[in-house]
């Protein structure tokens, strides 16, 4: 083949996700996924706990089926074929291997199943010898399974999985139960074995350091969403939101507003940046990677913006330091030393300040009235002010069920600690420090968001309950489309 | 003084044990002293006559191998009928499999004469004669529970990630339960082995119920010998049952090490 041809062979689609929905009772799990992943690549999924990133591995896999959707292995539907007889092996989380067995045996488990052709004894000696060779454990093939060491029982689980010379290697954390350096040591590993063998890994994992060590795409997982998909450089240099921003990598996010094309306003300041083709006056989330925001004396008078150092910790290869300036606490990092207390400029090259817009700007929720001055959100039931308004104004009165848009701005929510003090309850899922305030994500137990910015941190998965005030209910007549 | 004062505290911490010992000589080492003592010295010498005649009586030869013989069928059946009932509980993902185990328990609950005579009347009344049949369906009615327990126990216990890894490796269903569910659940059933046959093997008061003479065990002759102060040789007899349940124990712990190397049966 010509270089030409290999590279051509390698653009292909191996796998692909279409539409793809997995629904456990009540919850989506994931959420209309499309994604085509290409032969040959390390594709990571990265997400927090419980953004479905396992759901989905364990969908291709085929040990969960899926809501909605389609999956294609090299073009075939294979969505309802089971995972017996689907050409993809995975590495399992805690490696499940067969205790019952020894490792060669555990090696040739699946050679020995295989009967288009039956494999020879010395063709499966032959074999396992090789992958016990490919993953440095040659001499242990009779060792017990309990005898080895975390890190050899992941090496046999590795090797049980590609000795089946699968089109895809799936892989479900499989470093998250090994200590540091040893996680160290196999990320190379595997990075080595793929470069190898050549075949397309799928890696899940929640450590972002991981997935961009390893990986040549990341996608971005949030909520059963892919939020991004990208180069480990692309996702890193250009995250698309907030929470792309905050899971990968450290990062100031600030709230500001987009004065015109290269002019934003962040800190009560217009900055210059690269951004452009936004609305006049649009709120956006803005993104500055702490080693992008270079200290300056004070009195330099390229200093953008002044600050007091509060606080500064030696890293072994960087000093991090916290810097207050107008109300908002800049994480830095560089290699220089600065007293705690000293007076400094800050100042930010244009190209490092990343914009990006908010998905939303407003908590949308499209119900139904329960009554003239009622309405149902999220199984609740809210007292809304603006229709009384509307009726004195001479409009027409909203009646039960009439349907409507109730929209509640993100500052017009309140979080307090006892849920019994709220209107409803839910869990903190997401809480982002933008400058003078945090913006905070509330989900209901009826799967409903809730964004809300506060000037106090909630801590993730804290049980809150949420107020909102009648007269901070915005209601709408919404046109609702015929359903048949 | 001071060092004397460990030596006080061991004495001191012994006296907790106390009651233990006491207790286990009484309950343990005298009784099996007697046993070995009736059964080796006959008007105060030592004599192998006992087990000589136990040996060489074709009677009592062909109760220990019936009785063996009992017990080993009412085991297997015992095991076979337990293991799809634990197979179906622990992996067919019942909301309530906990409280249907229960239903399947409940009956041991129930004193077992009660259940005896529930089951002889039964019996009466379908027209079942009493002989082999009847006793081994006693035996497995009754000790059905004990099989159940310690499979369902090492059939749930056996995390699904085995059963997924092997779907995983290519193994069809029939594959994924003879190479991975099968094996991995073997401790599991040489527990129940030995949980239902070492009672069986020594049951009385259920021969005495539902068996004639063609079926009469190690305990029926034991009893018999008793009422005749025979008791010589039936310390004989209660030597070679338990000679009989240790070597079940031996067996059975041996087997299930190597059928899961994870660890023997308790």
């Amino acid at each position: 083949m010509t270089k030409e041809a290999v590279k051509k062979k390698n653009l292909e689609t191996i796998i692909e996700l279409k539409n793809l929905v997995k629904v456990f009772g009540k919850q989506t799990v994931v959420d209309d996924i499309n994604l085509k992943i290409k032969k040959g690549e390390f594709v990571t999924l990265l997400g927090p706990s419980g953004c479905g990133k396992t759901t989905i591995l364990r969908m291709i896999a085929g040990f969960e089926m899926p809501s909605d959707g389609i999956i294609y292995l090299e073009g075939t539907d294979v969505t309802k074929i089971p995972p017996h007889k689907r050409n993809v092996n995975t590495v399992f989380q805690k490696y499940a291997l067969f205790p019952h067995l020894d490792v060669f045996n555990n090696i040739a488990y699946g050679l020995k199943l295989k009967t288009n052709p039956r494999l020879s004894k010395a063709e499966i000696k032959q074999r396992v010898d090789e992958k016990l060779k490919l993953v440095g454990l040659a001499e242990y093939g009779h060792r017990d399974i309990d005898s080895l060491s975390g890190g050899q029982q992941q090496r046999v689980a590795i090797a049980r999985a590609l000795v089946m010379e699968p089109r895809v290697l799936l892989l479900d954390e499989p470093l998250g139960a090994l200590d540091l350096k040893m996680r160290k040591e196999m990320q190379l590993e595997l990075r080595r074995m793929h470069r190898e063998i050549g075949i397309t890994f799928i890696y899940v994992t929640h450590d972002q350091e991981e997935a961009l060590t390893m990986s040549d795409t990341i996608v971005v997982i949030n909520d059963g969403l892919i939020q991004q998909v990208g180069t480990p450089k692309q996702i890193y240099d250009k995250p698309v939101n907030a929470f792309v921003a905050n899971f990968i990598g450290e990062s100031n996010i600030l709230g500001g507003t987009m004065l015109e094309d290269h002019k934003v306003k962040f800190l009560g300041q217009t900055f210059r940046c690269d951004g452009k083709g936004f609305c006049k006056n649009q709120p956006v989330d803005i993104v500055i990677r702490p080693e992008d925001i270079t200290i300056l004396s004070v009195t330099d008078k390229n200093a953008e913006l002044k600050g007091t150092v509060i606080s500064s910790t030696f890293m072994g290869t960087y000093y991090e330091k916290a810097v207050l300036a107008n109300d908002y606490e800049f994480t830095i990092q560089s290699v220089d030393e600065v007293k705690e207390g000293t007076e400094v400029g800050l100042t930010i090259k244009p190209g490092d300040i990343h914009i990006m817009s908010m998905e939303t700007t407003i908590n949308e929720y499209e119900t139904y009235m329960t009554g003239e001055d009622t309405l149902e959100i999220s199984g609740v039931y809210f007292q809304t002010a603006h229709a009384i308004e509307k009726t004195e104004t001479g409009d027409e009165p909203f009646k039960k069920g009439d349907p409507v848009t109730a929209r509640i701005a993100f500052n017009h929510v309140e979080i307090v600690d006892d849920e019994n003090d709220g209107t409803i309850g839910g869990y903190v899922t997401q809480s982002i420090y933008k400058g003078s305030y945090y913006n905070v994500n509330v989900w209901t137990d009826n799967d409903t968001l809730f964004i809300v910015n506060t000037p106090y941190e909630w801590d993730t998965d804290d049980r809150v309950g949420l107020i909102i005030k009648p007269e901070n209910i915005i209601v709408e007549r919404r046109e609702e489309t015929e359903e048949e | 003084m001071k060092k004397n004062k460990p030596k006080t505290r061991m004495s001191y911490k012994f006296l907790f044990a106390l009651p233990f010992f006491i207790f286990m000589i009484m309950m343990v080492v005298v009784p099996l002293s007697l046993l070995f003592f009736y059964a080796f010295f006959e008007d105060g010498s030592f004599t192998f006559a006992h087990i000589q005649y136990f040996f060489t009586d074709s009677v009592s030869v062909r109760i220990l191998f019936r009785s063996l013989g009992i017990a080993l069928l009412a085991t297997v059946i015992a095991i076979l009928i337990a293991f799809p009932i634990a197979l179906g509980l622990a992996t067919a993902g019942f909301k309530r499999s906990h409280t249907i185990l229960m239903l399947f328990i409940m009956p041991m609950w129930i004193n077992l004469l009660l259940r005896s005579f529930a089951l002889r009347e039964l019996f009466g009344i379908i027209g079942v004669e009493r002989g082999l049949f009847a006793l081994v369906f006693a035996i497995v009615l009754d000790y059905l529970p004990l099989a159940i327990i310690p499979i369902y126990v090492v059939i749930s216990g056996t995390s699904k990630k085995y059963i997924e890894a092997s779907q995983d490796l290519g193994a069809n269903p029939t594959q994924v339960f003879t190479k991975t569910i099968l094996p991995l659940s073997v401790p599991g059933i040489m527990a129940a082995f030995l949980l239902v046959f070492t009672p069986a093997i020594s049951t009385y008061f259920l021969v005495q119920y539902f068996g004639d003479n063609s079926t009469r065990m190690l305990g029926w002759l034991l009893f018999q010998l008793n009422i005749n102060s025979e008791f010589g040789r039936a310390s004989v007899i209660s030597i070679a049952l338990l000679i009989i349940v240790v070597l079940t124990i031996l067996i059975t712990n041996r087997l299930s090490k190597r059928g899961n190397k994870r660890g023997g049966l308790w």
